[in-house]
């Protein structure tokens, strides 16, 4: 049985809420905006030798890359994104999951724990996938953006003067923790430009806005009234964000995870010590 | 209309498509599309990075001709086979001996040349193949071999069933290296080698196609050790390098069952093929199985991904335990801890070890002479022997820091050429033939007590006798000739591997590796 829309109160603190994330999304993006809309930089780590054999390092890309010939991040890979994320296997995966924990959980109430509820739970979920992945596409290939993720080390953006008197730097650029944190809020909330160089300035992070607000909004279609009030959908599109901040966090600190699971794996794969060694009588 | 979403997902799900099974590059003259055909010249800094010629000769560029298999490791097409020796032939009758590199690419990868959707293997390669035409071997004519076989079956539009596709990828790197493939590398060797002896070749296998490598030339190479130990004729090519000169697994995702097997056979058949005259004195051909601490696929995804076979294998009894019968003992005797590890992450198996910094890390010491180099991050590596090894055959078996090799993927890069150059030889080496380094072939046996006659096959002896010294002592010359040396194991040497220096009459040395030779008690 679904309950009517509670309006008031939510909808005071959705007007309270959005002004602060513009606020906040602000500061965030301003250093890496201060530097960088409308302009490139030079490329990072650009080494004689790969220019000469036509070769590009790409954010993201190891150093010396030789397996780059332009950084741009082109119609199909935007095409793959979308179907990948928001209409194949992965996204029917995805809502599968979710939707069944909805269901164990029981939530929203006031659908039933039947198949129909199953079906509903599963399907919402698939279906605002599908309108932020959409939203994505389309206002990423307006942007003409490049959504890929990259950490403060090979992030061409940083310390551009640094890098113009010493071009190797970035090779082994490590930020403090708190720089590192910071780097991967704004690229969260700014995007790159995508250039064939790599060298995009960075702007407001819009598609990932507009994908989020569109997911929360889709979801108005389906779920009870009691969910469609501004400050449910607000909530909807703050875990959307919330998502895409944590994924960035874990792009920025990946080297120091991969190191912890080495640590808990090591004594797996590689620690079999050996017997006698066979060249000792 | 959400019975309807949940019906269309369905169908999405269980229609997946999948990478076509096809040929990408026919030879010259019978494709559809004549700029994707088996024979390019490449071209960099260019809009057209590599362009179809049939009759590509490496004057001034390089060359890469495609071999294709099929899934069920068929050759695609016949003809590219004579295309790539023709090539090979016209890089051999240069002045200069070639560099002959092969690549065998990995899973979600493939021959896909075409500027649409060009593979990323591909043009990592042609970047490596350019590189070392212009940087490392700038005076000598450098060729490539794309191998290519269906790494690719579920396109990125389906990431979770493209994860999956991993076990059936692995089934068919393990299918593909049949017959066509052996017959395929051992052709380009043997060719290479014959028509000109100064040439080198270097093969390079990664993840899956590490794998591939490995089952491909395991046949092979176990019938050339056999015959390289055995063989005394003058005109043999086993001599004069009828085999790959340096054999590269980076990042395999081959369990270690398939390297133990290699290093089983190069213990107990004790061939070592040495190189002298360039400084060094490494084992040749090598076998140089490197991995990246920071490559988790086959760290710990392969593990998990073996799991499953896992679990069949032990509960049918598939795994036995190594006893008295398995000498020389292996480091390990449950056969199942081989199965979920790889050669280079597999501690026990391990012969070397990459030390940041000067000093080797505590249980290994320098070589000698001492290898270091440094990579463009201006950080220094030393390679390093580990102490007390089970693996002293020329099957090298390393991990390397992340700064030198970052993930699984990342092996196109200057830093990864930069550490295959430790085991290259010098770029004046490779120029100039009158100092192609003498080959000595076999040790036999590689495992002798005081008295002993041992055997020393290879060639470029000379013809009037020189010496042997065997740590240090002076050992009794029974034969000389210009291809084989028989001497008498002195007494009194310390028990445990040891050196052999072999002076030719016009005192040039050939320093064996410690792994030639064995004194037994």
């Amino acid at each position: 049985m679904e309950t009517a829309r509670p309006v008031g109160e939510g909808g005071m603190r959705h007007r309270r809420l959005l002004p602060l994330l513009a606020v906040l999304t602000s500061l965030c993006a301003r250093p890496a905006w201060g530097q960088a809309v409308g302009q490139a930089f030079p490329q990072q780590d650009v080494e004689p030798i790969q220019q000469a054999l036509g070769r590009v390092t790409c954010p993201g890309d190891p150093p010396g890359n030789l397996g780059s010939l332009s950084c741009e991040y082109t119609k199909t890979m935007r095409l793959q994104k979308f179907f990948g994320g928001s209409v194949t296997d992965q996204a029917v995966l995805s809502a599968s999951f979710f939707g069944t924990v909805a269901q164990l959980r029981k939530s929203p109430p006031e659908w039933e724990r039947d198949w129909e509820g199953l079906g509903r739970r599963v399907g919402t979920r698939y279906g605002q996938s599908f309108a932020k992945g959409l939203t994505v596409l389309g206002v990423g290939l307006i942007m003409r953006d490049d959504p890929r993720l990259v950490d403060y080390a090979s992030d061409p953006l940083i310390d551009r003067k640094q890098r113009q008197r010493n071009p190797m730097m970035g090779r082994e650029r490590r930020g403090r923790t708190w720089t590192r944190v910071g780097h991967a809020i704004v690229d969260w909330a700014t995007v790159r430009k995508s250039t064939p160089a790599g060298d995009g300035g960075r702007r407001p992070n819009w598609p990932l806005f507009a994908g989020a607000v569109a997911s929360g909004v889709t979801g108005n279609l389906w779920y009870p009234d009691r969910l469609t009030t501004r400050t449910e959908t607000s909530k909807r599109i703050g875990g959307s964000l919330g998502t895409a901040l944590f994924a960035s966090f874990y792009n920025e600190f990946q080297p120091e995870l991969g190191r912890v699971l080495g640590r808990m794996f090591r004594r797996g794969a590689t620690s079999t010590s050996p017997a006698t060694p066979a060249s000792q009588p | 209309m959400m019975r309807l979403i949940i019906v269309l997902a369905s169908v999405v799900v269980l229609t997946a498509c999948h990478v076509s099974n096809r040929l990408y590059n026919p030879a010259s003259g019978l494709g559809d599309t004549p700029a994707l055909e088996s024979v390019v010249a490449l071209t960099p800094n260019s809009s057209q990075p590599d362009v179809v010629d049939a009759t590509c000769t490496p004057v001034d560029k390089a060359c890469l001709a495609f071999l294709e298999f099929d899934d069920m490791g068929e050759s695609w097409d016949r003809r590219q086979l004579p295309e790539a020796i023709a090539m090979i032939e016209r890089a051999t009758s240069l002045p200069r001996p070639p560099v002959v590199v092969v690549f065998i690419h990995g899973w979600k990868n493939n021959a896909d040349r075409d500027e649409r959707h060009r593979n990323g293997n591909v043009v990592g390669f042609e970047g490596i193949l350019e590189y070392l035409r212009q940087s490392v071997y700038p005076q000598s004519p450098v060729i490539g071999i794309y191998i290519g076989w269906r790494g690719d079956l579920i396109p990125p539009y389906w990431p979770a069933r493209r994860q999956l596709s991993y076990f059936n990828r692995e089934n068919a790197a393990i299918r593909v290296p049949g017959p066509s493939l052996t017959t395929a590398l051992v052709t380009v060797a043997t060719t290479a080698h014959q028509r000109n002896p100064g040439s080198y070749v270097l093969m390079i296998g990664h993840s899956f196609g590490a794998l591939v490598l490995e089952r491909a030339l395991s046949q092979a190479m176990a019938d050339y050790a056999l015959r390289a130990a055995t063989d005394t004729s003058t005109t043999s090519t086993t001599r004069d390098g009828g085999w790959a000169d340096l054999v590269t697994y980076i990042n395999s995702a081959a369990a270690a069952n398939e390297g133990k097997q290699m290093l089983d056979l190069l213990k107990n058949r004790t061939v070592f093929l040495t190189r002298d005259d360039t400084g060094r004195d490494y084992p040749h051909p090598l076998f140089l199985s490197v991995s990246s601490l920071g490559d988790a696929a086959t760290r710990f995804a392969l593990p998990v991904g073996h799991g499953p076979s896992f679990l069949v294998h032990k509960s049918t009894g598939s795994f036995r335990s190594y006893g008295a019968a398995d000498a020389p003992q292996p480091p390990v005797t449950a056969q199942s801890a081989y199965f979920t590890s790889t050669v280079a992450h597999m501690q026990a198996l391990q012969s070397h070890t990459v030390a940041e910094g000067a000093a080797c890390a505590e249980g290994s010491t320098p070589l000698s002479p001492a290898v270091s180099f440094t990579l463009p991050n201006a950080k220094t590596y030393q390679l390093c022997e580990k102490s007390g090894r089970w693996n002293d055959t020329p099957y090298w078996a390393m991990q390397i820091p992340t700064s030198i090799v970052r993930d699984h993927s990342s092996i196109f890069t200057e830093d990864f050429v930069k550490l295959l150059r430790v085991f290259l030889p010098a770029t004046e080496v490779v120029a100039d033939p009158q100092r192609r380094p003498r080959l000595l072939a076999a040790v036999t046996p590689a495992r002798a007590q005081a008295g002993s006659s041992i055997t020393l096959r290879g060639s470029r002896f000379g013809t009037t006798p020189g010496s042997i010294a065997v740590a240090g002592q002076q050992a009794k010359v029974t034969e000389w000739n210009d291809w084989s040396v028989v001497f008498v194991l002195p007494s009194g040497l310390v028990l445990g591997q040891t050196r052999i220096t072999l002076t030719t009459s016009d005192t040039r040395q050939t320093i064996f590796p410690l792994e030639s030779l064995t004194v037994e008690p």
